[in-house]
């Protein structure tokens, strides 16, 4: 072995966004600075804005779907999501999405690598994909 | 043979994992830097035993016969 790294995931490609959108049956729609939900906030002392955002993700053809807004992180360094999965139209999306969008977010993982294991393969490394039964995805490159 | 695993969870609240096996010498830590850099935030790096060998060149045989 030669070394190991934990990475806390955080989205900063929107490229890898839109593969991992595609990959879920979802909709990357960029440039939409509003995005779909209850529309009620149900925290008066919040005051952050809600239903804004720099992008937003959607279900194709449905325009009644709740939409996850992708907004500026508050850390400062790529987007966060804002999502609703209440109700109906939360809950179809979150069947996409994942609770807390945990889906969203490894297959936003999982498409990050892919993107950056494409110098590796144009020099001959193998990539390999599988799923485990925890549901963890596990990508292998060897050369 | 070298080899990268990449193990990303389910869960949310656990870290993506890299495992960088077979490659000696700090090296190996260029072959997952823009990866982890474009992940999101490393929460650990740790170099294990291989790290510390010297780095061996691939063609070192061929040139040796050449001599």
């Amino acid at each position: 072995m030669s070394h190991i790294a934990i990475v806390k995931v955080e989205i900063r490609s929107l490229q890898a966004l839109q593969a991992a959108c595609e990959r879920l049956g979802l909709e990357l729609r960029l440039g939409q600075t509003s995005h779909r939900w209850f529309g009620q906030r149900t925290d008066s002392t919040r005051q952050e804005p809600l239903g804004r955002c720099a992008h937003a993700i959607g279900i194709p053809d449905d325009e009644q779907a709740y939409e996850i807004g992708v907004v500026p992180s508050p850390a400062g360094d790529g987007y966060a999501l804002a999502y609703d999965f209440w109700g109906p139209q939360g809950r179809k999306l979150e069947a996409l999405a994942g609770p807390d969008c945990a889906v969203l977010t490894q297959e936003y993982g999982a498409a990050v690598a892919e993107l950056q294991a494409q110098e590796l393969l144009a020099q001959g490394w193998q990539l390999a994909r599988t799923r485990q039964p925890n549901g963890d995805i596990v990508l292998e490159l060897s050369a | 043979m070298p080899t990268i695993t990449i193990t990303i969870p389910r869960d949310r609240s656990q870290g993506t994992r890299i495992a960088v096996d077979g490659v000696a010498g700090p090296g190996c830590q260029a072959l997952t830097a823009r990866l982890q850099e474009q992940l999101g935030r490393t929460l650990q790096d740790e170099p294990t035993q291989e790290f510390a060998q010297q780095p061996q060149r691939l063609d070192q045989t061929l040139d040796n016969q050449g001599d």
